[in-house]
C-alpha cells in the first residue's frame, strides 16, 4: 500500500519536476560550481563519482590546494592559497594522512615505507587518486597480485588477513544489525550506543593496522575487538530478554481488555 | 453508600440534579448509533491518560534549559516504570490526535453538527485547537536536538506576518531566540492553562451531547424524534446500554495505547544545541501539512492557513453545510468537497514526510526535495541473469 501511494506521488512529481545534476550528492558543492574542473575536467569526471565527492563532502582544495571558486587561474593557485598542485611521491601519504591519521600511521611500520624506491607502492597506488573509491576487503585481490602475482607465500599471508578482517567485519555487522533492531524496541539501548560505537572504532583500528600487513599487529587488535563485540552482545542479550518481557506484559494487558470487554457484552446481552 | 447519600441529600437536597442527571444519561440514543460513536468515548479515555501521565512526568520533570534533557534522560533510565509513562504519554499524544480527527469525520459524514447542534461542533473544534496546541507546546518539552530545532522553525513562520508578527513571535518565546524563557512559557501552557482549557471545553461538550442527546438522522426541519420514538425505532438508552459499548472501546484503546508503549518506547535524541542545526528538522506528522504548505506559497498566506482551516470548520454548520440534510447520501457534495480538501491535506502531510529524505522504491533511489519531489540518484540496476547478460 505504502508503495502504491509512493509510486503514485512519484508519478505526478515526475510531471511538475525536471530532474536536475544527479550526480550531486545533497549537501555538497555542484562540480560545475568548481573551476578547476574547466581544465581537468577529465579528473573531475573521476571525482565526482568518488567517495571523497559523494560521501566525503571534500573538494580538490583538500589535497591540492589553490581556491576552487576562483575563475582566474592566477589567483586560484597563488601562494596565499596554498596551492600545491599535484603532490610529490614522497608527499603522498602526508596527504592523505591530513584525514586517515591511523592508516598512514601503520603503513609507515610496513614494508612499503620508504617512498624514495619506485617500487613501493603509495596511497594511490591502491586506493586511486582522484576516483577514489571504498576501501573494500577485495581491494587486496588486485591490488597485491600487481606487484606479488607469482609471490605464494604473499598471497597466502594476504588471504589470511583478508578472512580474519571478513569475520571481524561480520561480526560487527551482525551485531550493529541486532542492535538496530533493537533499539526501536529499547529506550535504555540508546544509552548504550557508546559500547557498540566502541567495537566499531576497535575495527576501525584493525583496518588502519592492516597497513602495516603485520598479522601479529592485526590478530592483537582483533582480540581486543571482540572483547568489545562481546560486551555488546551481553546488552543484547539482555535486551533481548527484557523485550521478551514486554511482550509477556502486552499480553497480560490483552487478557485483561478481552475479559472486560467480554463481560460488557455478557451483561449487554442479559439486559 | 445508601447512607452516605441521604447524608449528603438532607444537606444538600441533591435530589433534583440527580433526577436530572439520570433523565439525560437515559436518554435513548437512535438506532443508527454503531461503534463509531465509541470515538468520544476513547478519546475521554486517552485525555485521561495523558492528565495522570501528565502529573505524573511533572513530579520528575525540570522546565529549564539546563536542566530539562537530563530530566528527561532520568525518567527514562532511572525512574521506575519511567520510561513506560513517557512513551504513554508521548503515544497518548499521538492516538489522541488521530481518535480527534476520526471523531470529527464521523460526525461530519452523520450531520451531527446540524441545528440545534452547532454550539457543540464549535466547542469540538476548539477542543482540537486545544489538543494541536498541546502538542506544539509538549514538543519542546524533551529539550532535544529536535524540538528546540523544530520549535525554532515553528516559531519563525508566524514572524514573517506584516505588522504583528514579530511581536507575537517575541511573545510566544519570550524574546528573540528559542531559550530558557521559551521553555518557561511552552511548560506553563502545556501544564496549566491548556489542561484548564481543555477540562472547561471538554465539560462543556459533553454536557451539550447528553442535554441534546445524539443526533437523528432526520432533516433538521423536522421535528426532533422523541424518546418514545427512539425506543420504537429501535434505539436504546445511553446508560447502560451504549455506554458499555463505549467502555468497550475504552478498554480497547487502552490496550492499544499500553501495547504501543511498551513495544515501541519513546526516545531521546541528543541534548538541545542552539549553536548546531541539525539536519532535517521536522514538526510533529500532525503539522507536517501546514510545514509543507509553507514551502509552496507565501509565508503570510502558509501561516494563516492552519488558523483559517479551524475557522472554517467552526463555521461548518453556520456557513458551508446549511442544507436542512443529515443523511450522508443526501449530502454527497458536501461530503465530495469535505473528502477532496483531507485528500489534499492528507497528500501535504506524505509530501512533507518525504521532504529532504532518500528512499529505494523498486531498486530505485530517489532523493526528495524540499519541496518532496524526487530526484532520481541511483538506477535500478537488473538484477536478472539477462540484465547482466546485457
Amino acid at each position: 500500500m505504502m508503495r502504491f501511494l509512493l509510486l503514485v506521488i512519484l508519478s505526478m512529481a515526475a510531471v511538475v519536476s525536471a530532474q536536475d545534476d544527479v550526480t550531486t550528492p545533497p549537501g555538497q558543492v555542484p562540480l560545475d560550481d568548481v573551476w578547476c574542473t574547466v581544465c581537468h575536467f577529465e579528473q573531475g569526471d573521476k571525482f565526482a563519482l568518488s567517495v571523497h565527492y559523494q560521501r566525503g563532502m571534500l573538494l580538490c582544495t583538500d589535497c591540492h590546494g589553490g581556491d576552487p571558486f576562483e575563475p582566474e587561474t592566477e589567483k586560484a593557485k597563488a601562494a596565499e592559497t596554498g596551492f600545491i598542485g599535484k603532490p610529490a611521491r614522497a608527499d603522498i601519504v602526508a596527504v592523505c594522512s591530513q584525514c586517515h591519521t591511523g592508516p598512514a600511521e601503520f603503513f609507515a611500520l610496513g614494508p612499503h615505507t620508504d617512498a624514495t624506491d619506485p617500487d613501493n607502492p603509495t596511497c594511490v597506488t591502491c586506493h586511486q587518486n582522484h576516483l577514489v573509491v571504498d576501501a573494500t576487503l577485495t581491494l587486496m585481490d588486485t591490488t597485491c597480485a600487481v606487484c606479488h602475482g607469482d609471490d605464494k607465500a604473499i598471497g597466502q599471508r594476504v588471504q589470511r588477513i583478508q578472512r580474519s578482517l571478513r569475520d571481524a567485519e561480520q561480526s560487527l555487522h551482525s551485531v550493529r544489525a541486532r542492535f538496530d533492531s533493537l533499539q526501536q524496541f529499547d529506550a535504555a539501548l540508546g544509552r548504550s550506543a557508546g559500547v557498540l560505537m566502541g567495537a566499531a572504532a576497535v575495527l576501525r583500528q584493525v583496518d588502519a593496522r592492516t597497513h602495516a600487513l603485520d598479522e601479529e599487529l592485526i590478530d592483537t587488535a582483533i582480540a581486543d575487538f571482540e572483547v568489545e563485540v562481546e560486551a555488546v552482545d551481553k546488552l543484547l542479550n539482555a535486551s533481548e530478554q527484557s523485550r521478551r518481557r514486554r511482550h509477556w506484559a502486552v499480553a497480560g494487558v490483552w487478557l485483561f481488555v478481552v475479559a472486560n470487554v467480554t463481560l460488557m457484552w455478557v451483561k449487554r446481552r442479559q439486559m | 453508600m445508601r447512607r452516605l447519600w441521604l447524608w449528603f441529600d438532607e444537606r444538600l437536597h441533591l435530589e433534583p440534579i440527580r433526577q436530572l442527571l439520570l433523565q439525560n444519561i437515559r436518554k435513548p440514543v437512535p438506532a443508527h448509533v454503531n461503534w463509531l460513536f465509541t470515538l468520544g468515548a476513547a478519546l475521554i479515555l486517552l485525555l485521561s491518560v495523558q492528565m495522570v501521565t501528565g502529573i505524573l512526568l511533572m513530579v520528575y520533570y525540570k522546565a529549564t534549559g539546563r536542566e530539562a534533557f537530563a530530566s528527561i534522560e532520568a525518567i527514562m533510565y532511572e525512574v521506575p516504570l519511567g520510561w513506560l509513562i513517557r512513551s504513554a504519554h508521548n503515544w497518548g499524544s499521538h492516538l489522541i490526535v488521530i481518535v480527534a480527527l476520526l471523531h470529527m469525520f464521523r460526525v461530519f459524514f452523520y450531520g451531527g453538527f446540524k441545528k440545534p447542534r452547532e454550539l457543540t461542533w464549535i466547542v469540538g473544534v476548539a477542543l482540537l485547537a486545544v489538543i494541536l496546541g498541546f502538542g506544539f507546546t509538549g514538543y519542546l518539552l524533551p529539550w532535544d536536538q529536535v524540538a528546540y530545532w523544530g520549535t525554532v522553525v515553528a516559531t519563525e513562520a508566524p514572524a514573517s506576518l506584516p505588522v504583528l508578527g514579530p511581536i507575537t513571535r517575541e511573545f510566544m518565546i519570550g524574546g528573540t531566540e528559542v531559550a530558557d524563557a521559551t521553555l518557561g512559557r511552552f511548560y506553563v501552557v502545556h501544564v496549566f492553562l491548556l489542561p484548564f482549557l481543555l477540562l472547561g471545553l471538554m465539560g462543556l461538550h459533553l454536557v451539550l451531547v447528553r442535554y441534546q442527546g445524539i443526533s437523528s438522522l432526520r432533516r433538521t426541519d423536522e421535528p426532533e424524534p422523541t424518546p418514545q420514538e427512539l425506543h420504537a425505532g429501535g434505539g436504546e438508552p445511553f446508560f447502560p446500554g451504549h455506554f458499555l459499548k463505549d467502555s468497550a472501546t475504552m478498554y480497547v484503546a487502552l490496550g492499544v495505547l499500553v501495547t504501543l508503549a511498551l513495544l515501541y518506547p519513546a526516545h531521546i535524541g541528543e541534548p538541545a544545541d542552539p549553536l548546531l542545526t541539525p539536519m532535517g528538522i521536522k514538526p510533529e506528522w500532525y503539522f507536517l501539512p501546514a510545514y509543507q504548505l509553507l514551502k509552496y506559497v507565501p509565508e503570510v498566506v502558509g501561516v494563516n492557513m492552519p488558523p483559517l482551516l479551524l475557522l472554517v470548520l467552526m463555521l461548518v454548520p453556520l456557513a458551508i453545510d446549511i442544507s436542512p440534510e443529515r443523511h450522508p447520501g443526501r449530502r454527497r457534495r458536501v461530503i465530495a468537497g469535505w473528502m477532496v480538501t483531507s485528500a489534499l491535506i492528507f497528500l501535504l502531510g506524505i509530501l512533507g514526510q518525504l521532504s529532504e529524505t532518500s528512499s529505494t522504491i523498486f531498486g530505485t533511489k530517489y532523493h526528495f526535495d524540499v519541496q518532496g519531489m524526487p530526484h532520481v540518484v541511483q538506477e535500478a540496476v537488473a538484477e536478472t541473469n539477462g540484465g547482466e547478460a546485457e
